[in-house]
């Protein structure tokens, strides 16, 4: 069937999709000062956010200290400042949500690649694994990995990421199989192209915007998680700040002190609110353009 | 919601009521005196992109063509020739990607409606359009899968369509869309009314398209591409469909296609389109064996032939203009065998008449019948 | 062994089917896209598959490619059954049949560079240094009549006929025996279809390649094609010339399928 004579200019159609809406922007730099400030706080390596003073506990935000000037957020009732740990939970959070987000990615991508692309028993048997998983609530799993193998991080990172790869791994599956039956994959056998080829140059650069945008709302969900874990004490550990921990902690001050747990429950909203809008965006545009 | 108030040409108000109807068709009888069954009558017509600044942006220009009672004309072109905007602007369904804001269409195309009205298409308003569609002007799209609703069986659509312009029960609707049915070449009506679109193959969507088309028994059909998507033999069906609904019921259609073999077959008159203007019009039979403009020529010596010496096809140079972009003067002369450095280059031409119903865009119409290399 | 081999015809297939098979947990209801087919292509002739759609045609194109293994019957390429072949066997035959696709897109990826695009199959079968590849990628365009200019160009900046002759040059690159051309104008504009059919029979008769061209339409396998094979649920009803076959047929399906194509031909 000929074409139809383009009759919206290029142009225009790059206008439909390019104008990026005032709370993505608002987005996008709110997280970027986040991730800049608790970053380059992380990065000194300091120790300031441990620092207590028992003198100063429970000050409200704006109080002036003996050693940082003013407490910008308060301090909690060890007297430690509420802002600079925030930054540091901040970091940490960010940090095992990012690994735990790519962890289960790796796994579940190349899972869902090898099962969509070979079929037959190989994708049944999978798919069979992927649904024994989704029955098991995510929680109780990792709470059952971390009553197994203790409270590191890297065990907390690892139970993530086992947590969550079945979604990916479905998701790329699909994507994958009906990627498997477009012309363009015979084009590259018809030339002599073998399966890594395929899979890797041809199919994964075509199915690569969708997966992005779900790593990118998955994001969120995995900071709650973390945030939840560490809410319930068995994430990460003390002395370690965390965002969720520190929720829990300032919870039995929620009526005299309110800042304490308000302020990281505020940077929880912020990344977890940024990161969703700035994956809604990205889906909304990839879908504009899958369309035109 | 029922056909009963038109504006007429002269925008006075609506003639409501038999006596003020009589007036207006009294007028009506000495205009159509010198129409002589115009059924459409398109002046001046075009369509327009308005560009984000405001300016608009012409894709169509001055395109002009007129189909009589029962009469089937095609207009004829490629991609980019402007061919499907024409007649959707008609009813201002625009666009594959459904209605288009940025597309303004200017000009006049006048319908003389059953109640012996002209009216101005392109001056109607929003409702009036609304009672002209379907009651007045049957719509075959492009791609009978889109088109069709998938969750609504083929007699509800039909039943849909009547209700919406005529006067009668539900009943009486269902009893009429199982005629319509027969009529659409459907051995077992019945059977196809129960039925969902997904349960249709194509061919027989297309002529459920066609039947839910006709439900409000319009007297024109404007027919964008409907044998495009088939294969030959189910392309054989439909445009038998067609023809019979013309000699039963004396429709018009106004049939949009690039097919030139389909056209050959159903068409009374060819109007074709390059770079968005009219380029010649005349008797089909006629434009096809003596065409004057050198891009119907060309288009008919580039189509494989069935003949049993294999003669191969000379194709046009270049790509077919694109009707955003034309190329200064004429828009063909880029392409053209016959261009001369001129008027060709400079002059966009008007559209002149030959004889009795033929006329043709160019500087330098072919004179006589082609010399053609084979048989 | 080689040299009666390629007495032989160029490939064939003995009584091949292609079923298909619904994949759910259990086996579900097959469709035989292809039933029993027994076809042999002869080097240097244009074989002309014609059919409506679902009739099979573009099934057994790619079992003659090798792109799909038949259910049952055999294919073979020069003699060799396909299913023995691998790796660099596999390759090489690669090497010798190409698959052209009616949509250019399969071959040209929007994200590369139409060069990029030219010169993959020519790094996937190694041997050729970079001049080397530039100079097959080049004789290829010139085959197609189209321009180094191309080459730094994404697909979608060229207009449609650029495009499925850019999507031939790349079948091209190769030099294969065998060109398998399914619909390669059926979604161009009449104008530039007949710009393709030229590229088609320019190829045929300066390099001597045999073309299968697999299409619905009647008139543009009449002209190319020496043998016209018709297809109809899944079985080939009548093969033989061009001339006897579109112009004297003896089947009944495909005089209908003649009927139906004269009644809409432009007799001139």
């Amino acid at each position: 069937m000929p074409e139809m004579g383009a009759i919206t200019p290029p142009r225009a159609r790059a206008a439909r999709g390019g104008a990026v809406p005032a709370s993505v922007l608002v987005a996008a730099v709110v997280l970027a000062l986040i991730a800049l400030a608790s970053g380059l706080y992380a990065a000194t390596g300091s120790d300031l956010h441990n620092r207590t003073d028992l003198l100063a506990r429970l000050s409200p935000p704006g109080t002036a200290s003996t050693w940082i000037g003013v407490h910008l957020a308060g301090t909690d009732e060890l007297g430690r400042d509420v802002l600079l740990r925030s930054l540091m939970g901040s970091a940490i959070s960010f940090g095992v949500a990012l690994a735990g987000v790519l962890g289960g990615c790796l796994i579940g991508i190349l899972i869902g690649i090898f099962s969509g692309y070979r079929g037959g028993w190989v994708d049944r048997g999978l798919m069979v694994v992927v649904d024994a998983q989704l029955a098991l609530p995510n929680l109780l799993l990792i709470l059952c990995g971390i009553a197994l193998l203790g409270t590191s991080v890297w065990v907390l990172i690892a139970m993530i990421s086992l947590s969550r790869w079945e979604t990916y791994a479905r998701l790329t599956r699909s994507l994958v199989l009906s990627a498997r039956e477009r012309d363009y994959v015979d084009a590259v056998r018809a030339i002599g192209g073998g399966t890594l080829r395929t899979v890797f140059v041809h199919i994964l650069p075509n199915i690569a915007s969708p997966l992005w945008v779900m790593l990118t709302l998955s994001f969120p969900a995995v900071m709650l998680t973390e945030a939840g874990l560490s809410f319930l004490g068995v994430g990460v550990q003390p002395p370690t700040p965390s965002l969720g921990r520190m929720v829990a902690e300032g919870r039995n001050q929620l009526v005299t002190a309110p800042w304490v747990a308000l302020v990281p429950a505020l940077f929880i909203v912020m990344i977890t609110l940024s990161v969703q809008l700035i994956g809604d965006w990205l889906r909304d545009r990839a879908d504009v353009r899958a369309r035109v | 919601m029922k056909v009963d108030a038109v504006v007429t040409p002269t925008g006075a108000a609506p003639a409501l009521g038999p006596a003020g109807l009589q007036d207006a068709s009294q007028l009506q009888a000495a205009r159509s005196a010198a129409q002589v069954d115009m059924l459409l009558d398109v002046q001046a017509l075009q369509v327009g992109l308005r560009a984000p600044g405001g300016q608009i942006r012409p894709i169509v220009r001055a395109a002009g063509f007129t189909v009589g009672r029962g009469e089937v004309l095609a207009l004829v072109g490629e991609s980019g020739s402007g061919k499907s905007l024409t007649a959707l602007a008609l009813v201002r369904l625009f666009g594959a990607n459904g209605l288009d804001p940025r597309l303004v269409a200017a000009g006049r195309a006048w319908l003389c409606t059953r109640s012996g009205e002209r009216v101005d298409l392109l001056s109607l308003g929003d409702a009036e359009l609304q009672a002209i569609r379907g009651r007045e002007i049957g719509l075959i799209a492009q791609d009978p899968m889109s088109a069709l609703n998938p969750v609504m069986r083929v007699i509800d659509q039909i039943v849909e369509a009547r209700q919406r312009h005529l006067d009668e029960t539900a009943a009486q609707s269902a009893g009429q869309a199982r005629r319509l049915l027969a009529d659409a070449g459907f051995g077992d009506p019945d059977r196809v009314a129960r039925c969902y679109p997904h349960q249709l193959s194509g061919g027989m969507r297309q002529r459920a398209m066609i039947a839910i088309a006709l439900a409000a028994q319009p007297r024109l059909l404007i027919a964008d591409e409907p044998t495009t998507a088939l294969d030959a033999a189910v392309q054989w069906q439909v445009i038998d469909t067609l023809q019979r609904l013309r000699a039963q019921q004396g429709l018009s259609i106004l049939f949009i296609s690039h097919d030139l073999g389909v056209v050959s077959r159903i068409a009374d008159r060819i109007a074709v389109m390059y770079g968005g203007q009219v380029v010649e019009c005349g008797p089909a039979q006629e434009v096809l064996l003596r065409p004057a403009h050198p891009y119907t020529a060309a288009l008919i010596d580039s189509l494989p032939r069935m003949t049993p010496e294999a003669t191969l096809p000379r194709p046009i140079p270049d790509i077919p203009a694109d009707p955003l972009n034309p190329p200064p003067g004429c828009a063909f002369h880029p392409r053209c065998a016959h261009a001369r450095p001129g008027a060709c280059t400079t002059q966009v031409p008007g559209l002149t008449d030959l004889h009795a119903g033929r006329m043709v865009r160019c500087h330098h119409p072919l004179g006589r019948p082609q010399e053609k290399a084979h048989g | 062994m080689d040299d009666a081999a390629r007495s032989g015809p160029v490939a064939e297939l003995v009584r091949a089917s292609k079923a298909y098979t619904a994949a759910t947990v259990w086996r579900g209801p097959s469709v035989m896209a292809v039933r029993e087919v027994s076809l042999a292509l002869e080097a240097g002739e244009v074989l002309g598959i014609v059919g409506e759609s679902g009739s099979g045609k573009s099934t057994l194109g790619r079992m003659l490619a090798g792109l799909l293994e038949p259910s049952a019957g055999v294919a073979r390429f020069r003699g060799r059954d396909l299913r023995s072949l691998r790796g660099a066997d596999l390759r090489a035959l690669r090497a010798e049949v190409q698959y052209v696709f009616q949509n250019a897109s399969a071959a040209l990826s929007p994200r590369r560079q139409v060069g990029a695009s030219l010169e993959e199959p020519l790094r996937i079968q190694g041997g050729l240094d970079a001049p080397a590849r530039r100079q097959r990628i080049e004789r290829a365009l010139a085959q197609v009549g189209l321009g180094d200019s191309l080459l730094g160009r994404h697909p979608h900046e060229l207009s449609g006929g650029q495009r499925q002759r850019a999507a031939i040059a790349r079948s091209l690159v190769l030099e294969p025996a065998v060109l398998i051309a399914d619909e390669p104008v059926a979604s161009l504009d009449v104008s530039i279809q007949a710009q393709i059919l030229q590229v088609l029979h320019a190829l045929r008769g300066a390099s001597g390649m045999t073309i299968v061209l697999i299409s619905h339409d009647i008139a543009v396998i009449n002209a190319l094609a020496d043998r016209v094979a018709v297809m109809h649920q899944g079985q080939i009803v009548e093969i033989g010339p061009r001339r006897q076959v579109l112009f004297e047929p003896r089947h009944d399906y495909t005089k209908q399928l003649l009927q139906a194509c004269a009644a809409l031909g432009l007799q001139r």
